[in-house]
Parts: C-alpha cells; sequence; structure tokens
C-alpha cells in the first residue's frame, strides 16, 4: 500500500518561455517560487523554515540552458549546471578562473543538479537565519549572529549592517572578477546588471541578497572578451574540501603585459555579503609584477577596514594570506 | 577449504543492500498505519508552566496528542549502568520520562507526541503544541556543572555530579610522583560527536490480538525486548515482539531504547493502528544519543630514563541531562578497564566525575571509553618525549606491558592475557617508513608546509556481556540454519558466521542461511556492541555446530550399525573408520526428524559463558603522517598506517573494512566532528553542514594490515576488529599535528583540529577562539 510520507501540496508551473515565467511570478506574488536546481530551495523546504504553495520551475525553459560563444565573448544560460561550466571547454580554455569556482562548489551531486543561476541567487548560509528565526534578514529585529554569544566564525568581517551573514556563492566572486553581467529579464523588458551590482549587501537592502525581484527571471551570464584568456587564481579555504561552503576564498584575474601588471580583479569570498572586491589592491598593483615582493607589499591592504567579530578575526590575516598566494606567480 | 575462517570472502549480505533490496525500518509500512511526530523542547532548561495541545489536537487529520500526563502508565528509559563510588554510594540515576516531566532538560527532550493520518500533518501539528516554561538557567559548560553554586538540573539530588568514581592509589601515586625526576602534564578535550548512522531513526509500533510488535534499528532486538517489557510496559517478555530489519549503522546507540521507539508501541495500544515515526537528520542530531564528551587532565611522573613510575588522570565526564542506557558506566569502567593502556605503570590514580549538564545523554560510541583512554595515555607518551628528548617509538618501548609479562593484571584488576605490543609498533613504524620521514619532512618544508607524523597505541577490553547463544540447525537438504543473538548491523556477521560454519561443518557457503534480528526466533542474546560478535557468536555459533556433529554421530553410528566411536565426519559426510559404509549429513538429518531417532532433527543449542570479568585485548599500532599549509591552516594526511592485533583474522576483507570505518570515524573526530552547544543550551550543529563529517576525499588510503597473536582464551583465538580504529586514529593524527606544529613552539591542542585552529596554533594566535 502507498505510504503518506508526502510533502504538503505545492503547485508547479512548469512554463516554456521566460516572459511566462515571469509573469506567473508577478502574478502569484509571494507565493511563487523560482525554481531551479533545487539545491537552495529543497533545504528550506525539508528544514521547514520557509514553505512555498507554489514552484515556478525553469527547467522547461530551453532558452535557459547551453554556453554560447557571441560577439563579446560567451553566453552562459542561467540554467546551465554547475557541472557542465566547471567542465565546458570554452570556460576552461577562455574563463578558467569560473570553470575553477564552479568546479569547487558543494559536491559533484550537487553540482549536477545546481545550476549557475541558482548558484549566484541563493539565499545565505547564516545558520540563525537558516534555522527560521526571525532574525532582521527574516523581517525581524535583531541579529543572532552578531550578539555576545552569537557563534559568527563563518560571518562577515566587511560591509555588515545589522545583519553580518555572507554570500556563499563560489561563482560569484569568479564572476564579480571577470566583470561578467546579468541579464535579466521581466515581463517583456530585459536589463543587464553588472556582476559587482547585482549583489546587494544589507545596508541597501537587508532581506534580498541581490537585485533579483518579483517577476524578475536571470536569464543569462554574459563573460566579456575582455578578460578571455586572463591569468588567474582561485583559492577556497573552508573545513572541508568538499560539501562545505568558503571559510574565506579569492578570484583573482591579471591582464599582464611583459611583466608587469596591467589590469588586475581580486575578489574575496565568504567576508561580506557580497563578493567583496579588494580595491585597494588591485590599483596597488599596476604596473607591477607578480612576485613575491609584489605580494608582500600589498597583503595588508586586502583587510583595510574590517571589523571581525567575536570568532572570525581569522579572516582578516587569511585574506591577506590568499592575496599573497595570488600574487606570487 | 574456500570459504572457511581466513579466507577473504566477499559479502553475502553486499548484493541485497547495493541493489535496494534490503529491507530498512523505514521499508516497513502496515495497512492503515498512522504518523507520529515528537514536539521537543526548544528550551534547554526550565520547568514546565503548561503544555497547550489545544491548536495541534484540532489541525487537520490529527489522532491524538499525547503528553506525559496521558503516559503515566509507562516508566522511563532505564540505565543499566550499575557503580558505585569508593565510599559504597551509588550512582544518582534520575528518571529518564519518555516525555518530558515537570522539566525540560535539554533542547530536542520530547514534550508530546502527535498522531496524524500522515507525516506532514503530524509534523505540522507538532509544531503548533505550544510549551511554556519559566526559564532555568543552562548548565552547559562541564567546570561550570561541576561548580559549588552551579544550577542543579535534578534538584532532589542536590548536585549535579551523578557519581565520583575512583581506582587505583593516589597515595602510591603521590609518593611516585615525589620520587620521580620528571613530571609530564596534558590538559585534554576529548570532544562531543553526534555518531550519525547513515540510517536516521525510525519506528513502527503495532499491537493485535495482545501483541506488540516493534520494527526498529537496532544492535540486537532481545536487548530491547527486554527494557521494553520490563521497564517501560510492566509486560510479560512474551507479549512484546521486536523486529529490526536492516540496520544502517550502530556505533553504540543504536543499541539503546530512544523514546519515540516505545511511543508507537503506547500509541498503537490506545489508537487500535499501526503507528509509524521516522526521524529527520537534523532531528538525530538533537535527539540520537551521543559520545563521548571528557576534560581530562593527567600527569605522568618518569624516573631519569623515562620509565614512568606512576600517572594520574582526573576527568570530568558528560552525562547529558539523564542517563543513557548505559550512560555513567562508558567514562567510568569501560575506559577504566584498560587505564593506562599498554604500558607498565607502577602506580596509577584514576578519577571521574560524572556531571549532568543541559544536553542530549551521552551514550556508547564506537570503542566507548577506550578511545578516551588510549587518547589520554598516548598525548601523555609523545609529551613525555618532547619534554625528556627521547624518541618516541624509544619510550613507548621502555614503558610496553612486554609480552613476557603476560597475563597481566593492570590496576582495574583486569588480566591483559595476550599482545605483542613492541613488536606490534615496530611493524607499523616500518610500514610507515617512520625511519624516512625526515626526507619527506624537508620535502614539504621546501613547499612551505609543515609535516610531522604521529603514533597511537590502543588496547581495548573488549566482549561485552559474557553469555551469548546460538542454534545451529541442519536441514534434510543438508542445508543450515544459524540463530545467533548477536547482531550484525553493518559489519557482515552473515558472511563472516557462514565461513565459521563452513568449516566446521565441510559443508557449502550458500548452504548456510543466517537468522538474526527477531525476538520470536532468538531467545537469548547480547547483541553487538564492544567488539563482541566473533569472540561470542563466533563461538556459540562454532560451538553449536560442532554440538550438532556429535549428536549426528550418535545417529548415524546408528543407521550404519556401528558405534559413535567408529564414525567419522568430514566434509558433511559419516563415515565408519574402516571406509566401509558411510552416510551424508543430509541423510542423518532427515533421519533426526523422524520418530525413531526422537523426531526432534538435527539441532543444537549453544549457551557460551566467556566467564565473567574475562575479556579479549584487540591492540594495534596507528601511524599517520600529515602535512599543513601554514597559510591556511588545511591539513592533508598523507598516509595512514594501521597494524592491528586482533587475534585471528577470520576475513580479512570484513576486518579491513572495520578497521577502514573506525579509522575513519577517529579521524573525524580529530578532524572536524564537533557537537557544539552555545553557551545557553542551543544546539548550533544541527544538520551535516554544521557539524563536519568527512568527506571520501579528505580521508588517506588505510595502509591495513594484522599482526594476528592469538586469544589464548578462545578456540577460534578472536579478539575482535570492531572499535580498534576509533581508538587508534585520534592520538595518531594529534600527535601527527603536534609533530608538524613543533618548530611553531606548539606543544598542545585540542580535538577537533579544523583548519582555522591549526592556522592559529602555526601562527602563534590564542587558541581561544574568541577574539584574534
Ligand atoms: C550541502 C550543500 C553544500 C553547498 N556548498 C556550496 C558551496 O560550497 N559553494 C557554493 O557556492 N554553494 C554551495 N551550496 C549551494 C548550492 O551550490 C546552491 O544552492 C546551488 O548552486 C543553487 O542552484 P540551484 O539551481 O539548485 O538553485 P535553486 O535552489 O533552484 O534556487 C536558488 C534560489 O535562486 C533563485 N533562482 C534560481 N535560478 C533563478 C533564475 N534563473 N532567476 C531568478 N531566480 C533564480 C531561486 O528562486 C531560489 O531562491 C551548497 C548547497 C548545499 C545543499
Amino acid at each position: 500500500m502507498a505510504a503518506h510520507d508526502v510533502m504538503p501540496d505545492i503547485e508547479l508551473f512548469q512554463p516554456v518561455t521566460v516572459e511566462d515565467a515571469s509573469a506567473i511570478a508577478r502574478r502569484l506574488e509571494g507565493r511563487g517560487w523560482v525554481l531551479a536546481g533545487g539545491q537552495d530551495t529543497y533545504g528550506w523546504l525539508k528544514d521547514r523554515a520557509k514553505t512555498a504553495t507554489a514552484m515556478i520551475d525553469l527547467g522547461t525553459i530551453e532558452a535557459l540552458s547551453g554556453i554560447e560563444e557571441t560577439a563579446d565573448g560567451v553566453r552562459i544560460g542561467a540554467m546551465t549546471t554547475l557541472r557542465t561550466v566547471s567542465r565546458d571547454p570554452l570556460i576552461r580554455e577562455r574563463y578558467a578562473l569560473l570553470a575553477e569556482a564552479a568546479g569547487k562548489v558543494a559536491s559533484p551531486q550537487i553540482r549536477n543538479q545546481g545550476t549557475l543561476g541558482g548558484n549566484v541567487a541563493q539565499d545565505t548560509r547564516c545558520w540563525y537565519y537558516r534555522r527560521g528565526l526571525s532574525c532582521y534578514r527574516a523581517g525581524g529585529n535583531i541579529c543572532y549572529a552578531d550578539s555576545p554569544e552569537g557563534m559568527n566564525r563563518e560571518h562577515a568581517i566587511l560591509g555588515a549592517s545589522r545583519c553580518v551573514a555572507v554570500s556563499p556563492s563560489d561563482t560569484g566572486t569568479a564572476l564579480v572578477a571577470l566583470d561578467a553581467v546579468m541579464v535579466i529579464q521581466n515581463g517583456g523588458s530585459v536589463r543587464r546588471v553588472p556582476a559587482a551590482k547585482f549583489f546587494v549587501g544589507p545596508a541597501v537592502n537587508i532581506t534580498h541578497m541581490t537585485v533579483l525581484r518579483e517577476g524578475d527571471i536571470l536569464t543569462a551570464i554574459e563573460l566579456p572578451a575582455a578578460w578571455a584568456g586572463a591569468e588567474h587564481y582561485f583559492e577556497k579555504v573552508a573545513d572541508r574540501d568538499v560539501w562545505d561552503f568558503a571559510l574565506v576564498s579569492i578570484a583573482a584575474a591579471f591582464r599582464t603585459s611583459g611583466n608587469a601588471i596591467e589590469d588586475a580583479r581580486l575578489v574575496c569570498g565568504a567576508v561580506s555579503c557580497v563578493p567583496h572586491r579588494l580595491n585597494a589592491v588591485e590599483r596597488a598593483v599596476i604596473g607591477r609584477p607578480r612576485s613575491e615582493e609584489t605580494a608582500e607589499s600589498v597583503a595588508g591592504l586586502a583587510s583595510q577596514g574590517a571589523k571581525p567579530l567575536n570568532f572570525n578575526h581569522f579572516k582578516a590575516p587569511l585574506m591577506e594570506n590568499l592575496v599573497k598566494r595570488a600574487l606570487r606567480s | 577449504m574456500k570459504f572457511g575462517v581466513g579466507q577473504p570472502v566477499p559479502r553475502l549480505e553486499d548484493p541485497r543492500l547495493i541493489t535496494g533490496s534490503g529491507r530498512f525500518t523505514d521499508d516497513v509500512n502496515l495497512p492503515d498505519q498512522l504518523y507520529m511526530a515528537i514536539a521537543r523542547s526548544p528550551y534547554p532548561h526550565g520547568s514546565i508552566a503548561s503544555i497547550d495541545t489545544d491548536a495541534a489536537e484540532a489541525a487537520a487529520g490529527v489522532v491524538a496528542v499525547y503528553t506525559a500526563a496521558d503516559i503515566e502508565s509507562l516508566g522511563g528509559m532505564p540505565c543499566r549502568a550499575v557503580l558505585k563510588d569508593r565510599q559504597g554510594n551509588p550512582c544518582f540515576i534520575p528518571k529518564r520520562p519518555l516525555l518530558a516531566e515537570g522539566r525540560v532538560r535539554f533542547v530536542g527532550e520530547p514534550v508530546a507526541a502527535v498522531v496524524a493520518r500522515t507525516r506532514t500533518e503530524a509534523r505540522d501539528a507538532a509544531e503548533l503544541v505550544l510549551l511554556e516554561v519559566e526559564d532555568l538557567p543552562a548548565v552547559v559548560d562541564l567546570n561550570a556543572a561541576a561548580a559549588a553554586e552551579a544550577t542543579v538540573l535534578h534538584e532532589a539530588h542536590g548536585s549535579n555530579l551523578a557519581i565520583h568514581y575512583e581506582n587505583g592509589d593516589e597515595a602510591a601515586w603521590e609518593a611516585a610522583a615525589a620520587a620521580a625526576a620528571h613530571r609530564v602534564q596534558v590538559s585534554l578535550v576529548n570532544n562531543r560527536v553526534a555518531p550519525s548512522p547513515l540510517e536516521p531513526r525510525a519506528a513502527v509500533g503495532h499491537y493485535a490480538n495482545g501483541t506488540f510488535t516493534l520494527y526498529n534499528p537496532s544492535q540486537g532486538a532481545f536487548a530491547q525486548q527486554g527494557v521494553l517489557a520490563r521497564a517501560i510496559f510492566d509486560e510479560p517478555l512474551e507479549s512484546i515482539r521486536v523486529i529490526s530489519g536492516e540496520t544502517g549503522g550502530g556505533f553504540g546507540i543504536r543499541g539503546e531504547v530512544h523514546p519515540e521507539a516505545a511511543l508507537t508501541l503506547f500509541a498503537s495500544r490506545a489508537l487500535g493502528a499501526p503507528v509509524k515515526w521516522h526521524g529527520d537528520r537534523s532531528e538525530m542530531f538533537l535527539s540520537d544519543s551521543h559520545g563521548r564528551d571528557n576534560l581530562t587532565r593527567a600527569d605522568l611522573a618518569l624516573d631519569e630514563s623515562g620509565r614512568a613510575l606512576g600517572v594520574r588522570i582526573e576527568t570530568l565526564a558528560n552525562l547529558g541531562a539523564y542517563c543513557s542506557a548505559v550512560g555513567p558506566f562508558v567514562p567510568t569502567m569501560a575506559g577504566g578497564r584498560v587505564v593506562g593502556t599498554v604500558y607498565r605503570l607502577p602506580a596509577l590514580y584514576h578519577s571521574v566525575r560524572c556531571l549532568y549538564t543541559n544536553t542530549m545523554p551521552v551514550a556508547a560510541y564506537r570503542g566507548a571509553g577506550r578511545p578516551e583512554a588510549c587518547y589520554v595515555m598516548e598525548r601523555l607518551m609523545d609529551e613525555a618525549a618532547r619534554q625528556l628528548g627521547i624518541g618516541r617509538d624509544e619510550i613507548r618501548r621502555r614503558n610496553f606491558i612486554p609480552s613476557s609479562a603476560m597475563p597481566f593484571v593492570n590496576h582495574s584488576g583486569v588480566s591483559i592475557s595476550s599482545g605483542e605490543f613492541e613488536a606490534t609498533m615496530d611493524l607499523a613504524l616500518e610500514r610507515a617508513d617512520w625511519a624516512g620521514f625526515e626526507r619527506r619532512r624537508r620535502r614539504s618544508e621546501g613547499l612551505g608546509r609543515l609535516r610531522g607524523i604521529g603514533l597511537g597505541y590502543y588496547v581495548e577490553s573488549s566482549g561485552g556481556g559474557p553469555e551469548e547463544e546460538a542454534r545451529v540447525r541442519i536441514h534434510p537438504d543438508g542445508s543450515a540454519e544459524v540463530i545467533v543473538g548477536t547482531y550484525s548491523h553493518g559489519q557482515g556477521h552473515e558472511t563472516a558466521f557462514a565461513q565459521i560454519l563452513s568449516d566446521t561443518f565441510g559443508i557449502e557457503f550458500d548452504k548456510i542461511r543466517f537468522i538474526q534480528g527477531d525476538t520470536a526466533f532468538v531467545k537469548f542474546g547480547g547483541g553487538t556492541g564492544g567488539s563482541r560478535s566473533s569472540q561470542m557468536g563466533g563461538i556459540a555459533v562454532k560451538r553449536a555446530g560442532e554440538g550438532v556433529i556429535e549428536q549426528g554421530r550418535a545417529v548415524a553410528a546408528e543407521l550404519l550399525q556401528s558405534e559413535p566411536g567408529r564414525v567419522t565426519y568430514e566434509a558433511a559426510v559419516y563415515r565408519l573408520d574402516d571406509a566401509s559404509a558411510q552416510v551424508s549429513l543430509a541423510d542423518v538429518a532427515r533421519a533426526a526428524e523422524t520418530a525413531q531417532f526422537g523426531g526432534e532433527g538435527l539441532a543444537e543449542t549453544h549457551r557460551y559463558d566467556r566467564g565473567a570479568g574475562t575479556y579479549t585485548f584487540p591492540n594495534g599500532a596507528h601511524v599517520a603522517e600529515v602535512e599543513i599549509d601554514p597559510d591556511t591552516g588545511v591539513l592533508h594526511i598523507c598516509r595512514y598506517t594501521a597494524v592491528d592485533d586482533c587475534g585471528r583474522v577470520i576475513n580479512p576483507l570484513l576486518a579491513a573494512g572495520q578497521v577502514h570505518g573506525g579509522v575513519v570515524q577517529g579521524l573525524g573526530q580529530a578532524l572536524l566532528e564537533n557537537v557544539v552547544y552555545d553557551t545557553d543550551g542551543q544546539l548550533l550543529t544541527g544538520s551535516f553542514l554544521d557539524y563536519a563529517m568527512p568527506f571520501a576525499d579528505a580521508m588517506p588510503d588505510v595502509d591495513v594490515s594484522f599482526n594476528e597473536v592469538l586469544d589464548p582464551n578462545n578456540e577460534l583465538g578472536v579478539k575482535g576488529i570492531g572499535e580498534g580504529g576509533a581508538c587508534g586514529a585520534p592520538p595518531a593524527l594529534v600527535n601527527a599535528a603536534l609533530h608538524a606544529l613543533a618548530s611553531r613552539g606548539v606543544t598542545a591542542i585540542d580535538m577537533p583540529l579544523t583548519p582555522e585552529k591549526l592556522w592559529r596554533a602555526a601562527n602563534g594566535l590564542s587558541l581561544q577562539e574568541r577574539a584574534g
């Protein structure tokens, strides 16, 4: 006999066009949940910390998957899986930084299922928030992580404002470093947002990690030709090498001429609510070689302005160490 | 003999398990079953002001809601530890109710059971149960629990101390310490772990026609039947049948009856329908017994040459909010039997204070007390070697109990019967290329990494309950059936015991049917735990088999019209000694079922009694080699060598599997696993994202080998292999990390060795996590 061990009823929509998906999302308002690979979504449902009564499955919209060359670089459909992104020959050849970052996400199973769009649009992993506590981010008026007793080893040392949660996305840092552009469609209108502006901190909006709003569908991520084939460095430090979020990560891209760095992007993950660009370091390395000496002299700039919490002082020197490694040739 | 003892026979159970046709408890679905969900306390400590179940009762699909007031007829969960302190006072063991009575004492404590038509309805309704409490301060930290001004969990008792266990001779220790040329001290944390079997706990309770039937994962159905019948339901044993199909891992904690199982039976009797409960993973972190959780200070006195004169070991052990089924036994006697482990220690004083705190109860976990005991001695030995400037292998050599001194009676009065500690260590050192380490260290140094190598020697006292029973029957078709009271929850007894019987009878391996885990068939048995199955069940099976052969010989003699003394047995055939006539085992079994031979068939039940107070002593030397990146604190295990003496190896594949599993669990505890309650008593590690289990990628290739020193006290010569890995790995790994960090002036570090902690240590930062 059939067991009754079932999920609560969820209405499932499987649109075949982005316009429809967007229209359904707007019609349902807060009731609808845009579903990509489900690797963030299902956790919320299983933990019963958030519920949805309707799902809008993007899996049926063919136009959202795939990787193609464009006049000005490469375009990755938002529904392309992390596995594909990490294995795709074109990405590996021209944007190896992204391929490496995508290959470090979670575990093979999650990468098989999780999408690039879902990875950048995922919610934060602050354990107080994920437990369903009514914190600032959840509409309440307290931050449990930043209380005297709060356990905040994983939390932000930069850019916090009431909420100290960090952006968990491993691909987010690489996309910011590569000056990626996020293509967002709402109904019939399309807007293009630079990756650095796609992620938003709590000072801007405390309940949203990105600029995505009701009816917005992230359709594609564009990587500009300007950063194709650049030198790069990616490293993610975590308690475990798989199935674990970064404690601190770094995604760096360099354009060099002769020995000298002409342009650089250094972005740290898991230190702030958004992928954190190290502007001061970037400026300081221009014109210098990638070397031990450069590394030593600029690393200190990496954690400027850091305000560690009780348990995450280690993140500042760890950022510096990762910057050094990125700058050694 | 192709499938006999000693052969690497692949596991009989695997085809079933890897093709998904195993039957676990969650696969059991009975017609018209209802679902239960548990409302748990979100508060670590408080007196219950009210439990409002109105909304839950009115919710869709709900059939019943129970709180403590509804189950007054049921007893609490018993603790079977019998302990007295030196003054003769018994250990204080409070009642552990199935549903909280009067007070809640830990986050996750069951408060109400909700039964509904579907699982979702039950869970939705459980969230509507409204518990109001008057908050009491939570006692989480062990030192705080021991303090005179601590809030008391069980008020009537007056303090949080359950028992102060002592062993050895404190005055003798003082004298040894006074005479010592060297004193070495360590202060250690044995971190709390969540055992986390792959299969979350589940139960299906069904009451019909006066009989309770419980399907649930266990480490032996018989023991569960006893607890349910005697302690909880006060019903005759026969009225309760416990069935454990496949069990997805036990590690000690599936040896316990947890409250939910009893509640499904209670609800089924009250509602007249089967009731199913299935916990989810986060619920397991809250409500599956935890393991370890000790703070220990130890002090070793040595003479000029590095020979130990005595040791003092003082431990605070966390019991959690109540006693689990074994509770205070684990940190005291279970480990205490091998206190001082493999070393000659003229003087010893051992003190353990078992304390109640507002946390989930702690139970037996792989090794149960012995890994803790070994960790203390191995850290002491390394620290002594460092301070005295002696090699770490050399200091052990100088202090090992030599085989020539065995049987060796230790300070707990336990007689260590066999072991070649020095030879076993030497084998491990050789396989690990201990001598060639310096070359490898220099290579790592060139890459900017810190390399270290470490040793962990362990000994256990194994066997658990001293009696075990097996019944062997030969069917008329010549096949054998074996029923045994041990219980395989992943170990592979079906294979190992078939090998023993295949050897005994000389019959085909696949003609042996194995039955366990159902009290309708298993009438006695100690289950599996404490590395006891091969040495207890294995011998009971062997002797029952031999008894059957003897019975058969008498029948064969009559059939062959001769004397039993003239009948030989080999490979399923009875023959006259002059080979003039023969009769097969199958024919004899068939004859035995006829009235002429009593009609009972060819069957024998054997109850094996090892003798109370005797044990076997699995032991071994484990060597870990690690590399630490000082920039990030990331540790890489480069090499891992295990040489274990588990007595005779029945099946090298199964034994290696046990070593792998044990080592990985030990490494998990040493590297990552840590149950964290915040200072308010909230559990922070409530999922696999926050509670870091090791993953395959971080685990080394374990080089497994054996030094088979046969146990002198049982005819198979077996000692046990289930727990050694969990004993050897933590000290080997931590000692390796400390060795790697020695160049940075680090002399102490506590498990788990997360990258952050290693990075702090490598960079001279405070090991206190708070503040930089
Ligand atoms: C155990 C575990 C470990 C993990 N470890 C890591 C890690 O190490 N690094 C890391 O970066 N991540 C990690 N993750 C997160 C995981 O990688 C992301 O959850 C996953 O990539 C999300 O992709 P998805 O397609 O499954 O998203 P979904 O769960 O389907 O969606 C996530 C969110 O994004 C929204 N969304 C998705 N696609 C779109 C779109 N096209 N337009 C608009 N909104 C959209 C959804 O509405 C939802 O809110 C881990 C997750 C788990 C469960």
